[in-house]
């Protein structure tokens, strides 16, 4: 079952990840054909992109390092 | 959790999987509510843009009667010389004529240039999985592009002769200018048809090499010959030359440098991509439609299956298109107020722009649509899964998209004709400004249900196929109608961009000033109604000879 979060969390991560790059290019689309040029939506996008890619980096490696540091110590893998 | 144990999970212990489902049932109700809040909201949605936006932004002005004396101060070579044949259906029925072959054609040419890389992917995807369903639609696809291949020709010849028979000078002057392109569009022809029939056959005749070439090739051959012909249908709206001046007789009528600034006029690549997803997204909306009807009509638990996945599976292509979409048009769009900003104005900012709300409109339902089917469709996996955090996420998803679209579908000024006109009412809502962050949202909610459709419920969801409800079937059907419908838009915004013109600010439409053009509104609901109700029958009776169902292989 452990196994199961740990896929579900890593999975989760790998969404934000493809979110965050596709806000990032989208932010980066706005200023070449934004008619006046809008600096909201564009810095909108780029920042919420970041947060995404970081969240879902941070996500997959601390469910990953939870899973295996406790291999001796009764953690996640041993659980099953 | 392998696809197996979820089975067998299932298998196990029906009365408690009865009492999951009923459980579901109560606890995930309200499907066709919201199928039937969508169909209303839609209704009302056509209504505004009839009864709102056209009146509202003076789009009953024709473009003929805005371009004044421009269109008398054309060159008078390319005035007609020949006494014009009418067809008298509402005072436009040559350009109805016009509208309704091509407009037609162009979704039975899109089942080619989406369908046959739909069709050769599913086939790479079954060699490389060993699921016997990929090769299965991969085979349906193909012999449904095999027998509607000639239909679709056939609106391409109608409406070569209607060019010929009621817009004879621009039909001479086309042929002339794009005479190596669509010289080059014929050989590419020929080549497509013997690779799609070469395809077609040779499968388990040929290796899975020589087969998955042809394939490839096919495609190929589809995306070259579209390249060729969107050099005149993207050199009619942005030219890349002034004027037509012709040499002398010989294998140029013009001279090379004027050919070439036509041929790769400024949007030629961009309307190219832009096509290829727009029909990669259509093919799978039609997919999802179909595999929706044969569901109904199929009452085997194998067959069901399978066409509950081809559902799925069509949608998710769909979604593919649709996320990439909009990055592509909004590039398209700046090609095109960079070449002709006359066109980009008339579409953005002036009495051409109800069309454009009437299909960002269509693509907002059309998002939508598929976020009810995905929440429909997944509502037991997620109880499978054992969590309800899932489901009201594409619940949340499907109201912030609700409000994006709100957003969307706003005019940006009413009671007046251009954008710019003075004593308008400027809407505060239909600012691009907000229009843009409320498509990135849109784009990222599909990106975010597609990549946890993929990643996430990927296993979970194999043990639920079979399982469509009335409200996932209702979205698939109603996601094939919008994405049919959001074509036939999109193909009428680029011509009426360009009216007065057939090759914009050179060639005028043949009848001059006497003649108006674009189509009116009620003129072109009327060719969109007639167009989708051919093509909706076509798909649907030769769907019924191409598919391949699960349990009667052997009648394919």
């Amino acid at each position: 079952m452990e196994q199961e979060k740990l896929h579900f969390s890593t999975n989760s991560g790998v969404v934000l990840i493809v979110l965050g790059i596709v806000a990032i290019v989208y932010s980066t689309i706005i200023p070449v054909v934004q008619y006046p040029y809008n600096v909201f939506a564009s810095w909108f996008f780029l920042i919420g992109g970041i947060i995404f890619i970081t969240v879902g980096i941070l996500l997959i490696f601390t469910m990953k390092r939870r899973y295996h540091s406790h291999e001796t110590e009764g953690g996640l893998k041993n659980e099953q | 959790m392998n696809n197996e144990t979820v089975e067998k999970k299932n298998q196990k212990d029906p009365e408690i999987q009865n009492q999951i489902d009923a459980k579901g049932v109560s606890f995930f109700s309200g499907g066709m509510k919201r199928f039937w809040v969508l169909i209303i909201a839609l209704v009302i949605f056509f209504l505004f843009v009839i009864f709102i936006v056209y009146p509202g932004q003076n789009g009953t002005i024709s473009s003929t009667q805005l371009a004044g004396q421009a269109i008398n101060q054309t060159n008078p070579s390319f005035n007609e010389s020949l006494p014009l044949q009418q067809v008298n259906i509402n005072n436009q029925g040559r350009s109805m004529f016009i509208a309704f072959v091509m407009l037609t054609h162009v979704i039975f040419a899109n089942l080619h240039l989406g369908g046959s890389w739909v069709a050769v992917g599913s086939e790479s995807i079954f060699l490389f999985r060993k699921q016997e369903r990929y090769n299965r639609i991969a085979r349906s696809l193909t012999l449904f592009n095999v027998i509607l291949f000639s239909f679709g020709a056939t609106f391409a010849i109608a409406g070569v002769l209607f060019f010929i028979a009621l817009y004879p000078t621009f039909a001479s002057h086309a042929f002339h200018v794009y005479w190596w392109p669509l010289f080059a569009e014929a050989i590419l022809f020929a080549t497509e048809i013997v690779l799609i029939y070469s395809y077609w056959f040779g499968w388990k005749k040929l290796s899975k090499r020589k087969h998955q070439m042809l394939g490839y090739g096919y495609a190929v051959s589809v995306f070259f010959q579209t390249l060729m012909i969107n050099m005149l249908a993207s050199g009619m709206l942005t030219p890349g030359i002034t004027s037509i001046s012709y040499s002398s007789s010989g294998l140029l009528t013009i001279p090379l440098e004027e050919a070439f600034a036509a041929w790769f006029n400024p949007t030629l690549w961009n309307l190219q991509w832009h096509r290829l997803f727009a029909s990669l997204a259509f093919i799978g909306f039609v997919l999802a439609m179909l595999g929706a009807f044969h569901y109904i009509k199929r009452k085997g638990s194998e067959d069901r299956k399978y066409w509950d996945w081809v559902g799925s599976y069509g949608l998710s292509w769909g979604l593919v298109g649709l996320i990439i979409q909009p990055f592509l048009g909004l590039i398209y769009m700046l090609s095109i107020s960079n070449a002709n900003n006359g066109a980009f104005q008339m579409i953005m900012h002036g009495p051409r722009a109800w069309e454009m709300v009437l299909m960002i409109g269509a693509l907002v339902f059309l998002f939508l649509t598929i976020l009810l089917y995905f929440i429909e469709r997944r509502k037991k996996v997620f109880l499978d899964m054992g969590t309800k955090y899932l489901y009201w996420l594409f619940i949340i998803f499907f109201w912030i998209a609700a409000l994006a679209g709100f957003i969307l579908i706003q005019p940006a000024w009413l009671n007046g004709t251009y954008f710019f006109s003075p004593n308008n009412w400027i809407n505060p809502l239909g600012l691009m400004r907000y229009k843009y962050v409320a498509l990135g949202i849109l784009i990222l909610i599909g990106t975010a249900i597609l990549s946890i459709d993929m990643l996430i419920l990927k296993k979970w969801k194999e043990a639920r196929w079979g399982d469509l409800t009335f409200a996932g079937r209702s979205s698939l059907i109603l996601s094939g109608f919008l994405g049919i419908f959001i074509i036939e838009v999109m193909g009428f915004v680029r011509e009426s961009a360009r009216d007065p013109w057939t090759i914009s600010q050179i060639i005028p439409v043949a009848g001059g000033a006497s003649y108006s053009t674009p189509l009116t509104l009620q003129n072109i609901f009327g060719v969109w109604f007639l167009s989708i109700a051919v093509i909706l029958i076509a798909f649907w009776i030769t769907s019924k000879a191409t598919a391949h169902h699960p349990e009667k292989a052997e009648e394919m």
